[in-house]
């Protein structure tokens, strides 16, 4: 009993700490130095601990790829191309009430596939997409609902920043990682396109617009498309490492901004800018998280953590389940980044002893379980009540939406999204079929 | 400018090569240029020769100056992650509170440890003049030092804060 008291003061004061509004990152920092301190543990482990996050988290070439992918997203963004694109997919397909609400999903996957920023392609959903959504008759909740799962889809769909640290936090190749994302996305979608068709039954005809050129709209989508595809298809395809693949595809993002005439020198700065300032965040909160998990560990805390697993029976899928509705809970609290950093060492090693009897062992294995993590927290964006997307949705909506009906309205998606979970993992092959 | 602006702006321009780094990569491996740049001395912290694999190096040493560097600067402009929902329904004294003690049981403990850790780490690249183990960029001592730095720079701006917060305390 008395070895689990460390560990367990740990996760209270971490715990509290977080909740009570205290920087994350130095949260989880902070007290792997005091435990350091104040268990057993020699002063000489920090000394460890700088040579891992050395190793592991600076010297990372594959993390390269996450300040390049979201610099590619930023220009899309403040050059205005995302907008342009989002303008011409609602004339292409907007003519019907229905149509235009897949017209907002399809917009959502694009945006997802090109920058993968949840928090931009939620407001740009919401700018855009609300006000038209409206026009065409659907009740508030629905919009609002449909507006934040589509945005969310960023987090999912690769070339995703979660992907790729969950691919680092398993050691599953990040390739595998992409293409292991691409059944679930496309679930996602067609399971949200059907919601939102049967939703827009009985509602009014839209009134006629003059219809545009298609020359027109391949010409406002052509370029991103291509963008998208070239760097999720060299990735997927192993002829570009992801970190490549990044820096070009901020590259290519830059010139179909020339292309578009849509380029200034100020525009590519304060896209640098906000990326500087969002890779100091990010890498702040992977040190910190870093330096809680060998603290964690070295305190017993993961023996503490697989014996509490284990109480609940230790068939594999009731261990799974158990994984899964930890991820999920804390979802309503944490962010992807920190439950991601955190948790994945810890049951990781465990979900890889299991046997599910599906087949899967080794690195399937773990890429099957690092994408049913990647749906799981994906829902946690639209958990209230600290789901990014919400708060984004809130923002952006301004007076037009009030925060129960948004609540309401991403109700009927989380519950798809827990379908789709339930699908995933009763068929692995919807995941591991789309990898090599 | 501010100091902030100026250091954000800069560390932009380092991005920016970074990605004209990694695309000079691309170009390179795919015409099968390597190495990259041949010298008939000895020079610091490259070497005979511009590698490919110095300049895949040179990605990862640039994603580290940018994103050590401005830690302390994003402290202060309190951009750090928060989870706030509690939080942000707090007055400015009980938010206060929040970051003093903070600052004083999370903060302090971790750079105590931390700061002379990561010292130690880049004298032993300094003593044993550690170089790169495939061909490129050497002189590892410097991009270790950003660490130190890096950490110096947070607990400046933390002790900054600290002061700002015990004095609008009283």
């Amino acid at each position: 009993m008395s070895e689990s008291v460390l560990p367990l003061a740990m996760a209270a004061l971490t715990l509290t700490g977080i909740l009570a509004g205290y920087r994350v990152g130095m949260v989880l920092a902070g007290s792997a130095g005091l435990f350091i301190l104040v268990s057993d543990l020699p002063t000489a482990f920090f000394n460890l601990l700088v040579s891992r996050i050395y190793a592991n988290v600076l010297s990372n070439w594959l993390l390269v790829a996450i300040p390049m992918f979201i610099l590619m997203g930023l220009i899309l963004e403040i050059s205005g191309v995302g907008e342009r694109s989002l303008r011409a997919a609602q004339r292409a397909l907007g003519g019907s009430a229905a149509g235009m609400g897949v017209s907002v999903l399809v917009i959502g996957v694009l945006l997802a596939a090109s920058s993968g920023i949840v928090g931009a392609s939620v407001v740009l959903l919401a700018l855009l997409a609300l006000p038209r959504l409206e026009e065409a008759g659907y009740d508030k909740p629905t919009s609002a609902g449909l507006v934040a799962a589509s945005g969310t889809l960023a987090i999912l769909i690769p070339p995703s920043v979660m992907l790729i640290v969950l691919g680092d936090q398993l050691q599953t190749p990040v390739p595998d990682m992409f293409a292991g994302a691409i059944g679930p996305g496309l679930m996602l979608v067609l399971i949200y396109g059907l919601y939102i068709v049967w939703r827009a039954r009985g509602l009014p005809a839209m009134p006629k617009r003059e219809r545009v050129s298609p020359w027109k709209t391949l010409f406002d989508l052509g370029p991103l498309l291509a963008l998208v595809i070239s760097v999720l298809g060299s990735i997927i395809a192993g002829i570009a490492t992801p970190t490549e693949a990044s820096g070009l595809g901020a590259f290519g993002a830059m010139v179909i901004t020339i292309i578009y005439g849509q380029f200034s020198f100020k525009m590519l700065m304060e896209a640098a800018k906000k990326t500087v300032v969002t890779v100091a965040v990010v890498l702040f909160v992977m040190i910190g998280a870093t330096c809680f998990s060998a603290v964690f560990k070295g305190v017993g805390g993961d023996d503490l953590v697989e014996a509490g697993i284990m109480a609940f029976g230790n068939e594999p899928y009731t261990v799974l389940m158990v994984v899964m509705a930890a991820i999920f809970l804390l979802g309503f609290v944490l962010d992807w980044l920190e439950i991601t950093l955190i948790l994945m060492p810890i049951f990781a090693p465990i979900v890889a002893g299991l046997d599910f009897g599906n087949g899967l062992a080794g690195h399937d294995l773990l890429i099957w379980f690092g994408i049913l993590v990647a749906v799981n927290l994906q829902t946690s964006f639209l958990t209230p009540p600290f789901g990014f997307s919400l708060f984004y949705l809130r923002g952006a909506a301004g007076g037009r939406l009030t925060t129960p009906q948004i609540y309401k309205g991403v109700a009927p998606f989380i519950a798809l999204q827990v379908a789709v979970l339930v699908l995933l993992i009763l068929f692995p092959w919807l995941i591991t079929g789309f990898t090599s | 400018m501010t100091l902030r602006e100026c250091t954000i702006a800069g560390l932009a321009y380092i991005l920016l090569i970074l990605m004209a780094a990694i695309v000079l990569q691309v170009v390179f491996s795919a015409l099968d240029v390597n190495p990259v740049l041949s010298f008939a001395s000895d020079l610091a912290l490259i070497g005979k020769a511009v590698t490919l694999n110095s300049l895949l190096d040179f990605q990862w040493h640039l994603l580290l100056i940018v994103g050590l560097l401005p830690s302390g600067i994003v402290w202060l402009s309190d951009s750090h992650v928060r989870v706030d929902f509690i939080y942000q329904t707090q007055t400015e004294q009980a938010r206060a509170r929040v970051n003093l003690v903070g600052n004083l049981i999370f903060a302090a403990p971790f750079l105590a440890l931390a700061l002379p850790a990561s010292w130690d780490f880049m004298l032993r690249a300094w003593n044993s003049d550690e170089g790169s183990r495939n061909g490129g960029l050497n002189d590892l001592w410097l991009i270790k030092a950003v660490l130190p730095l890096g950490l110096a720079l947070l607990a400046l701006a933390i002790s900054f804060e600290t002061f700002r917060l015990i004095r609008s305390a009283r």
